[in-house]
């Protein structure tokens, strides 16, 4: 069903800037974005920055796609669309950090793939990314999945856009590795081959490098010994100097990209750790972590760095001794050990769980603050993606991705009503075609019902009122059963 | 005074409470200094008094008995005998029927799985790679083991880097590269072809057929080793130079053989580069001991008892019988002893103990499973002996750590307690005690016997006993001598003075919480039950409860709440007796008919119900009948007014009570009151009006009350709880009084035609016991016509068991006719004194002698409060005038369960008894015995 071409973000899709530059800096990257569009004021409504104090009847002014004053005192210029939000809820937009989902396939069939780019994979026509649109998700991490050694690399993109171009948000966000073993692998045979990934990497680097001296002298004869030569040639060795398929690595090690580690147990956070401690790479690591991962909360917090939690957030595991079955709440253990963690919307959970919201909501129920619930879909996941500058939180001069709720974002029965992106109101629930459907289904549903209800009162009426076109057969039948039930209470 | 009964409800609710606040409170030495083991963790300094240290240590003592250790922040700082110093303040754990060893070093375990990958040769997979720091690995320490070796497999020819963890703590890597794994077994043979997925094949890099491996059998295995090794130069393969790496780090070689030619060869290896190292082996390395000794190679040998189950082995050399017995004769062989990888590795311990049938000694199994595997791994820096400087890795075993039967109870590693007990060791957990003479009963003694008490019961009684996973062992010693605890068959512990005569209605027991100070000291006497006693029995009879004298809570220590009933005859005209005995025999006759007619009803309406008979649903409802009419001393409306001092205001409020026969039934009148039905009721016998006020107390029971009358005017004391307030009332009309409530009904009948119980009455509850056969009535009598008249009723007439309070004239010359009655007699407090005889003067009277003889069974009571810690040397004093050792002790234990009807629980050590138990040094009747240690219900008293 054409369904996604009729959303009405489609239509009223936005000419963007030029593709991202080739510049390494992610951050310059992410300047690229929507041409500014016009004025808006969203007013009246509570907001939940996020960064600071949650505002009663306050106002959000956008200009040219970033936030430009959030407060209660905000003078509205004259040329400013006004949204009245009597009794809503803006909260920043969602971010979803770790979205393997947005590609086709999760991970390549070779351990070691540094080379790959999630760009290559990347579907705008998925289902996935209308509902995390649908779901107050501004900002989707697609990146490779966890059944890998090194998997490539992950971007950051919008849910909305035709094309790859359009839902760029930072090209190159990511790479993503694992010392979780995955599928054929055991923990020593995936420590070794990332091991290995890396040292041959080191080998070749050093011979680019002695390469690169010699031809720098331009057949001169060569008068430093081969390590000196090494050294100085690896200062002149630039990114176009290596082979495609490692480039990416060598950017990784450089720290221009994030390093994702997924750990799914805790003993291998105490590898991961180990690991990018090596390869000094911890500065730029965000640990992906499994639920059994929780036991090395105080390790995670001791480094220091975003954790991403898996999107199941109960560890269930039997004690070796009395059999019983523990259970402990993840984000809670995290947040006790000073952990800052970004929680996920759990697409093959239940439909609840699939919502970033519920996510939060079940952290808050179970021992783990309000605000820092709200940070863990919004701002933590922006900091670990390196986007925490500008993305996040309503403050003025971020990016103005919002959404609007009907009521608290924590209360199940709050819904999502408009989502702006850029500040382009990108999403309306009354325009959300699929939505529309099924509240009318419903709506159908329950008028049918509401006029069916008096009928089984009046026993005489009942098969005549109901569904007149029937058969005499089937009003007969109806009418026997009524006798019959007569002469039961009889 | 508006519902001033209401209110009077209230205040005795109040009053209740508190006291029972009050018990509840727990003593505060209850908590004595002795340090909770569970608490060494935070910081694990503390002190350990061990029965037995086993150090291990190569050079120094093996053994101290009884030994001290030391350990300050998780480290041994010191170990030695007894007069080891302890730095002051540190906490001292009090261990002395422990035997405490050092960790066991696992040298070979399944815990990693082996490696992956295919490559024959290669030291890039490191078994630390595979290591779990969080994993909980309780079932492990439980039995002992707190080091264990990590391997990457054992089934390529070189598998990888070995390590070796803790298994418990939060730094547990001890050795991250403790070896290179080559193995020469038949396993590493042909190993799969490797096979290299190129990303892009080019003319530079074209696709290559898939390599063979080395080795393709035993002869080229060394040979795939020096290859492999020639190989890791420059410019090669990940895997050849992690090889180089770990050669040129001078890893020691771990080479496994399992048969004596590859065992050869491994030797030939080590040798041949010159290398660090030890070999892993299995039968056949008995073949080789001399040789291995020689090249001064330690080795870890593999047993593989077949705990598992049984399998065919095949060709499998370790089918071969196991025999260290070869091995055992090369002393200076370093041997450590592990389990095969397919064997549960919890029972390395078994293992080794098995070993010490081939000859080798308990000093060398230990140290295999302790120090020379920590020595052949290179962490004996750390772990493998109790030796000052090295980490608090102990064992504490309830016996000799080779007895199959003996298990640890605590485990610690690096001062941590990994494992055990988490309560102080005087907790209930099951206790085995040991004793060289244990007096199960009169005439039933085992000779080096065991019990096991399990949750506070005796579960097992005999030579050897089980031991459950973290039962103590309490091992008496030479000359230990166990009994049951005694028994005190009349005394007064917990009144705490208080002389009322509470009714059969109200349980002392309820005096009881926690143990105090005086009631220890009797537990710690040996007198562990007491059959408690009022010190005056109220004339419509009192209760007497059976009660433990320690323990944690009242309820633990409730052995029988109704053991007797209690009358007192002393004061009554002989011919009064049969009149004041006989109409709470009825009452209570009435009342037993009532459950048993109950008891019919619901047997019946249960078979109707399981047949399927449809069952009335109709409510049925029985009228109290109320007759009787006329004037009488006692029907009429009173005006009833109570004080004292625990009542601020004095409360005052009308009664209605009809008198019918003996027995008066009443309702407090005020309108309110009368809503909640507050019901008066008792008996008149002469003047004496006693009887039960039911008010509302929370469950606590109701208030009784004990008034005389005058004419018009009564006056008496009601008593609850230990509380008396003085009561007086004035007749202020003789009317019959026509309730508010009518003729009182109540349902018989549930909803569902279920028959509901009858009204519960505490004042009847014993009697019912008696009459069931679960109690028994104790008399105090005085003169041999009064033990008569009431023999006469309770025995002759009604056939009740009777208990015989013996009065200080008791002679015991009349015994034949007790015993021919069949009566206990718990006899004078008095053993010995001169008197008359009928005309007879005898300068030494021994009642307990003449009863004896008569053949009754008697039993001590003290008759007094925490006076009943003499109750044994009453006992003495007593075969000092000729009653045998083993009969004292049956009048103490019990001959004294029995005539209370408790000798279910208490007075024996057979199987199911509570774990009551005293250990003496010596016979518990020779005057230089002592008694050494107390429980109850398995836990140790503490005086």
């Amino acid at each position: 069903m054409p369904m996604t071409r009729t959303l009405p973000y489609r239509t009223t899709a936005v000419a963007f800037a030029a593709a991202a530059s080739l510049c390494s800096n992610a951050s310059a990257q992410r300047e690229a974005g929507a041409e500014p569009p016009a004025k808006i004021a969203l007013t009246g409504a509570t907001v939940i920055t996020v960064s600071g104090d949650e505002l009663e009847n306050a106002t959000v002014l956008v200009e040219y796609g970033r936030i430009k004053a959030v407060g209660d005192e905000v003078e509205l210029p004259y040329d400013a669309v006004e949204y009245d939000l009597e009794g809503k809820v803006v909260m920043p937009g969602i971010f979803h950090a770790h979205a393997p989902e947005g590609m086709d396939v999760p991970n390549e069939a070779l351990p070691v793939t540094p080379f790959l780019h999630a760009r290559d994979a990347l579907d705008p026509s998925k289902l996935f990314f209308e509902n995390s649109l649908r779901r107050g998700i501004t900002t989707v991490h697609v990146l490779p999945g966890d059944n890998t050694v090194i998997g490539g690399m992950g971007m950051a993109v919008r849910p909305i856009g035709l094309s790859v171009r359009d839902m760029t948000v930072v090209q190159d966000a990511s790479m993503k590795m694992s010392v979780s073993p995955r599928s054929g692998y055991d923990r020593m045979r995936q420590m070794s081959e990332l091991r290995r990934a890396f040292f041959d990497l080191g080998i070749d680097r050093e011979r680019l490098a002695e390469e690169k001296y010699e031809e720098s002298l331009d057949d001169e004869p060569i008068e430093v010994g081969p390590e000196k030569a090494r050294e100085l040639g690896l200062e002149m060795l630039e990114d176009g100097d290596y082979e495609a398929t490692q480039v990416d690595l060598i950017r990784t090690l450089r720290g221009d990209l994030g390093t994702w580690v997924y750990a799914s147990r805790a003993g291998d956070v105490v590898n991961a750790k180990r690991f990018v401690e090596e390869h000094e790479l911890l500065d730029n690591t965000v640990f992906v972590i499994g639920t059994e991962a929780h036991k090395a909360a105080p390790a995670l917090a001791e480094a220091g760095r975003p954790v991403i939690v898996s999107p199941e957030l109960f560890h269930r595991e039997r004690d070796p001794f009395s059999g019983e079955l523990v259970e402990t709440f993840v984000p809670a253990t995290l947040h006790e050990a000073g952990v800052e963690f970004s929680l996920l919307p759990n697409p093959s959970g239940s439909l609840a769980e699939a919502e970033p919201t519920y996510q939060a909501a079940l952290a808050a129920r179970n021992g783990v603050p309000r605000s820092v619930a709200l940070r863990s879909i919004t701002l933590n996941p922006a900091n670990a993606m390196g986007m925490g500058e500008d993305y996040g939180s309503i403050e003025e001069g971020k990016v103005a991705n919002l959404v609007v709720l009907s009521g608290d974002p924590l209360d199940f029965g709050s819904v999502v009503e408009h989502v702006f992106i850029d500040g382009i109101l990108a999403y309306e629930r009354t325009r959300d075609p699929r939505i529309q459907r099924l509240l009318d289904l419903a709506k159908r549903h329950a008028d049918a019902e509401a006029e069916d209800q008096p009928e089984p009162e009046d026993d005489e009426d009942a098969p005549a009122d109901e569904d007149g076109s029937d058969e005499d057969g089937s009003d007969d039948a109806q009418s026997d059963s009524d006798d019959d039930g007569e002469g039961d209470a009889e | 005074m508006t519902c001033a009964f209401r209110r009077f409800g209230v205040v005795l609710s109040v009053i209740a409470l508190a006291l029972l606040a009050a018990v509840a409170t727990p003593n505060a030495s209850a908590g004595s200094a002795r340090a909770g083991i569970g608490d060494a963790q935070p910081a694990p300094s503390f002190a350990i008094r061990a029965g037995r240290v086993l150090t291990a240590a190569a050079e120094g003592p093996i053994e101290y008995a009884p030994g001290v250790i030391v350990v300050r922040d998780g480290v041994i700082e010191s170990v030695g005998d007894r007069f080891t110093e302890i730095p002051r303040g540190m906490r001292v754990l009090d261990l002395s029927d422990a035997t405490v060893v050092p960790g066991f070093v696992a040298a070979s375990s399944g815990i990693v799985p082996r490696r992956r990958g295919v490559e024959s040769v290669s030291a890039a997979y490191l078994a630390v790679d595979a290591h779990d720091p969080y994993a909980d690995h309780r079932p492990l320490l439980a039995e002992g083991i707190t080091t264990a070796h990590l391997g990457p497999g054992n089934h390529k020819l070189v598998s990888g880097q070995g390590a070796v963890v803790k298994l418990a703590g939060s730094d547990r890597v001890l050795n991250a590269r403790a070896d290179l794994s080559v193995n020469l077994r038949d396993e590493v043979d042909t190993p799969p072809r490797v096979e290299r997925v190129l990303l892009i094949p080019s003319p530079d890099n074209e696709i290559k057929p898939s390599e063979p491996q080395r080795p393709g059998g035993r002869m080229t295995r060394l040979l795939g080793i020096d290859e492999a090794l020639e190989a890791s130069g420059d410019g090669s393969g990940w895997h050849e130079r992690a090889l180089a790496a770990a050669w040129d780090a001078d890893r020691p070689l771990r080479v496994r053989a399992d048969r004596a030619v590859d065992l050869n060869q491994a030797i030939t290896l080590i040798e041949r580069h010159d290398r660090d190292g030890y070999l892993v082996g299995g039968t056949e390395a008995a073949k080789l001991a001399e040789k291995i000794e020689r090249a001064r190679l330690g080795l870890v040998y593999t047993l593989r008892p077949g705990f598992d189950g049984v399998e065919d082995l095949g060709d499998d050399p370790d089918a071969l019988e196991q025999d260290l017995r070869d091995l055992a004769a090369f002393e200076d062989l370093d041997l450590a002893l592990t389990l095969d990888e397919r064997e549960p590795l919890a029972m390395l311990r078994l293992a080794a103990s098995m070993a010490l049938r081939s000859g080798i000694n308990e000093a060398r199994a230990l140290a295999a499973i302790t120090r020379v595997p920590a020595e052949l791994m290179g962490v004996s820096d750390r772990v493998g002996s109790i030796e000052a400087g090295k980490d608090a890795d102990l064992v504490v075993f309830n016996g000799t750590p080779f007895d199959a039967a003996s298990r640890p109870i605590h485990t610690f590693a690096r001062g941590e307690h990994a494992w055990g007990l988490d309560d102080d060791p005087s907790s209930s957990g099951p206790v085995v005690i040991r004793a060289e003479r244990v007096w199960i009963g009169p005439g039933n003694e085992l000779a080096n016997g065991e019990l096991l008490i399990e949750d506070g019961k005796i579960t097992s009684v005999g030579p050897r006993v089980a031991r459950p996973r973290g039962a103590r062992l309490i091992d008496g010693g030479p000359g230990s001598f166990a009994t049951p605890g005694f028994i005190d068959a009349f005394g007064h512990l917990g009144l705490m003075g208080d002389e009322n005569s509470p009714g059969a209605g109200v349980s002392l027991s309820r005096l009881l919480g926690p143990d105090r100070e005086h009631e220890r000291r009797v537990a710690a006497a040996g007198v562990t039950t007491v059959v408690q006693s009022p010190y005056r029995f109220s004339g419509s009879g009192s209760r007497l409860s059976a009660v433990k004298t320690s323990g944690p809570d009242r309820e633990s220590r409730l052995v029988d709440d109704a053991a007797a009933l209690g009358f007192d005859v002393r004061s009554l005209d002989p011919d009064d007796i049969a009149g004041r005995l006989k109409p709470r025999i009825e009452a209570g006759q009435k009342y037993v008919a009532k459950w048993t007619e109950y008891q019919t009803k619901l047997d019946e309406w249960k078979q109707a119900r399981s047949s399927g008979e449809a069952t009335e649903s109709e409510v049925q409802v029985e009228e109290i009948e109320d007759e009787g009419s006329g004037p009488d001393p006692l029907t009429g409306t009173w005006q009833v007014s109570l004080v004292g001092d625990m009542l601020p205001d004095a409360i005052e409020g009308p009664v209605g009570i009809n008198l019918d026969g003996t027995e008066f039934e009443g309702r407090v009148l005020h309108p309110r009151a009368a809503e909640i039905d507050h019901r008066i009721y008792g008996t008149l016998e002469d003047n004496l009006v006693s009887g039960t006020l039911e008010i509302d107390t929370g469950g606590q029971g109701y208030p009784t009350f004990e008034a005389e009358l005058d004419g018009e005017s009564m006056e008496g004391t009601l008593t609850f709880l230990g509380i008396q307030l003085e009561m007086t009332a004035t007749r202020t009309s003789s009317d019959r009084v026509e309730f508010s409530l009518g003729p009182r009904k109540r349902r018989t009948t549930g909803k569902d035609g279920r028959p509901l119980p009858p009204k519960t009455e505490p004042d009847l509850e014993p009697m019912r016991a008696v009459l069931e056969g679960s109690a028994t009535v104790a008399i105090r009598a005085g003169s041999a016509q009064q033990i008569d008249a009431a023999l006469g009723v309770l025995r002759d007439e009604f056939d009740l068991p009777v208990v015989l309070i013996a009065n200080e004239g008791f002679t015991g010359v009349r015994a034949a006719s007790l015993a021919a009655k069949k009566v206990g007699v718990v006899a004078p407090r008095q053993i010995a004194r001169s008197g008359w005889v009928g005309d007879e003067y005898r300068a030494e009277l021994v009642p307990v002698l003449e009863l004896r003889d008569a053949g009754v069974h008697a039993a001590l009571g003290s008759r007094a409060e925490d006076g009943a810690r003499s109750l044994p040397a009453a006992a003495l004093y007593a075969v000092s005038l000729g009653l045998g050792p083993d009969e004292a002790l049956a009048l103490l234990t019990s001959d004294a369960a029995k005539i209370f009807k408790i000798d279910d629980r208490v007075g024996s050590l057979e199987e199911g008894r509570d774990g009551d138990v005293l250990l003496f040094k010596g016979h518990p009747m020779d005057p230089g015995s002592s008694l050494e240690r107390v429980f109850i219900t398995g836990r140790e008293v503490k005086p």
